[in-house]
């Protein structure tokens, strides 16, 4: 197993497209790094080209401190899972599995020995003799990841594997995939669009949009430390509330907006002096909005009066979207009991520890 | 109930009127092949439609014809002239045309676009016009009148077209599979003859046997560039010589036609499960 390390990799297409700017994070030994973004944003484009499938335009890409960056896909060592699966479809299952093995002119019983101890891993091996035609999305999934493990590589790449299953099969493949990336002890990098499939399995996060890598953390840190709005608003679900707000110092610092009054609380108050008098956006997550009357520590520093839209009742919680002053709308996620009723006024408790404030010209995060 | 009446009426017309049509395409057929089996001065007096006013009179018929075709005509010489340039004439610009197409549909070089479109654009080309100068060139090559001169005209012929609808077929083909497969260690040619092939036997399938019928039935081509004599020439050359030579026996004709006819039906039929849909099932979601 090992190290992937990218240097200042950037990509622009022939037609002029700079996919990826400046790509620069580390892969460490046995991890499980998750590429994560809305897609275009770059994220499948650095994957392939981890792979080799693409050509860099500058940078260094190394795996196990080799620069690979003229080095073919085949002698990189590395297995990918493409998102259709790119199952050979006049093979057999083994056949599948085995092919990889084969061109590598591995001894005839290594293979038929890498390939049965993979299907036992996958549970697949009474499907080696059928087709790919006769298998089902799951089946299929887990073909692919066989003909990944027996390869036996340095690095696997994912390339949104989940994405073509049902639900319920997708939360199971998920914990499966986690399973096994312990099992093997395998660096992995793994491209997603689902934040939720991100925070579950990864060990790192590296968030993308438009090229551009907005943040490299674990799942907790790009939760509760988002580095910019962006970062803020992609993970989470539902996502971070935004309210426009102006800081005010009187009797402490204060957000201002329309509707609302929130006193910063004394440890990050001090970040926000050089923002006195100007214009920020106020975040705060959905689950960090409580139902008043269920608060102990509520009062006028830490109250926002709302005006209930819509009420949407999870089994365990409840969401309510609710109209701030005259026109901003934010959501919160509080439990089954409320008592909130559409059209009545409701007053919501801000969890002041977990605010987030932005600045407004260059969207990064103050705290 | 009413509505499902009326879907069923309207398919019994449907019916009626595809075997209307269906008699009305098969009826010239049908009267090549009563005659083949009629005798030289029936043929002469009546039509061959008058088979039915007793047709199981079988002293009507006779295998007369299909035995002076097959031992005087010499169409046993022309069927092995047939053979000779149709196989080499189907195989050479299937082969050539699937190099070319997979080279054309999944490998990124400049001016892929120009070159394909100027061979797609050499399907308008009416072969006429390449008659004389290639003729010219044959004689100098002393090509003309040779086998293998035919062989690179019908492949010459043929080339845009395979190479038009391979890749077209190529191009369907999931890169991720090739891909993949570039992973797993495989290089250009193992793709091509591991993955390419293997997946494109419907599309070479019907390739052949469009490229066999074109060439088995082709009277223009061989009599411009092997001539008439008879040590090399084709079995249309022959038939169409059977006309000029025999004038009125046309009953031979006939038969000589069927007899003919068989090669290109048996290549038909057999190649036929090969069109098979969906062998692309299962291997991408699509």
């Amino acid at each position: 197993m090992a190290e992937v390390v990218l240097e200042k990799v950037n990509k622009i297409f022939p037609n002029g497209v700079h996919a990826v700017k400046d790509a620069d994070f580390v892969i460490q030994d046995k991890e499980f790094l998750v590429l994560l973004g809305p897609s275009g944003c770059g994220k499948t484009t650095t994957l392939r080209m981890i792979a080799g499938l693409e050509d860099i335009t500058s940078g260094i890409i190394k795996i196990d401190g080799k620069v690979v960056n003229d080095v073919e896909p085949k002698d990189r060592d590395i297995a990918m899972v493409f998102q259709n699966y790119a199952l050979y479809p006049h093979m057999t299952v083994y056949d599948n599995m085995a092919f990889g093995l084969k061109l590598r002119k591995t001894p005839k019983d290594e293979i038929e020995r890498r390939v049965r101890q993979a299907a036992k891993i996958l549970g697949i091996e009474h499907l080696l003799d059928r087709k790919p035609k006769q298998l089902s999305g799951g089946q299929r999934q887990r073909v692919a990841v066989g003909r990944a493990i027996v390869r036996n590589p340095k690095v696997f790449l994912f390339d949104e594997p989940l994405s073509n299953l049902d639900a319920k099969l997708r939360v199971q493949m998920r914990s499966e995939l986690k399973k096994l990336h312990q099992r093997l002890e395998a660096t992995i990098a793994y491209v997603t669009h689902d934040q939720v499939e991100a925070m579950t399995m990864a060990d790192k996060i590296v968030i993308m949009h438009e090229g551009l890598i907005q943040q490299v953390g674990d799942p907790f840190d790009v939760y509760d430390h988002p580095a910019n709005l962006f970062v803020a608003g992609f993970i989470g679900t539902p996502p971070m509330n935004f309210l426009a707000a102006r800081v005010v110092k009187e009797n402490g610092i204060w957000l201002k907006g329309d509707g609302f009054s929130i006193n910063v609380p004394n440890d990050k108050a001090h970040l926000l002096e050089n923002y006195i008098g100007k214009e920020v956006i106020f975040g705060v997550r959905p689950e960090d909005l409580t139902e008043k009357s269920q608060s102990e520590n509520a009062d006028e520093t830490n109250t926002i009066t709302t005006v209930v839209d819509v009420v949407e009742p999870l089994g365990s919680e409840t969401l309510l979207h609710v109209t701030v002053g005259s026109n901003q709308f934010i959501t919160a996620k509080v439990s089954p009991q409320t008592r909130a009723r559409v059209g009545q006024r409701f007053d919501l408790t801000v969890n002041l520890e977990m605010i987030h404030v932005f600045d407004k010209e260059t969207e990064i995060a103050i705290f | 109930m009413k509505a499902r009446k009326k879907i069923k009426v309207a398919r019994i017309f449907l019916h009626i009127f595809i075997i209307f049509m269906m008699l009305i395409w098969i009826l010239p057929t049908l009267g090549l092949l009563i005659t083949s089996f009629r005798p030289a001065q029936d043929v002469a007096k009546t039509g061959w439609w008058t088979v039915f006013n007793s047709p199981l009179k079988f002293t009507q018929f006779t295998l007369n014809n299909y035995r002076e075709v097959i031992t005087k005509a010499g169409l046993g010489t022309a069927f092995k002239n047939s053979f000779m340039i149709t196989i080499f004439g189907t195989l050479l610009p299937v082969i050539i045309g699937a190099f070319a197409a997979f080279g054309l549909a999944k490998i990124e070089f400049k001016g892929r676009g120009v070159i394909y479109s100027l061979i797609v654009g050499l399907l308008v080309v009416p072969l006429q016009l390449t008659f004389i100068p290639i003729l010219r060139l044959y004689n100098k090559l002393k090509l003309s009148g040779t086998f293998v001169g035919l062989w690179f005209a019908h492949t010459a012929y043929g080339l845009p077209f395979a190479i038009f609808m391979l890749h077209n077929f190529f191009v369907s083909l999931p890169n991720d599979i090739f891909e993949s497969a570039r992973i797993d260690g495989a290089s250009l040619w193992t793709s091509f003859y591991k993955l390419a092939l293997p997946l494109s036997v419907p599309a070479i399938a019907s390739l052949v046997i469009f490229q066999f019928l074109w060439v088995w039935n082709d009277l223009l081509v061989a009599l411009i560039y092997l001539g008439g004599t008879k040590d090399v020439a084709p079995l249309t050359v022959v038939l169409a010589n059977m006309v000029g030579s025999y004038g009125q026996n046309w009953h031979l004709l006939t038969a000589a036609a069927f007899i003919s006819m068989v090669v290109p039906l048996i290549v038909f039929l057999s190649l036929q499960k090969y069109f098979v849909k969906g062998i692309l099932a299962g291997s991408v979601k699509g």
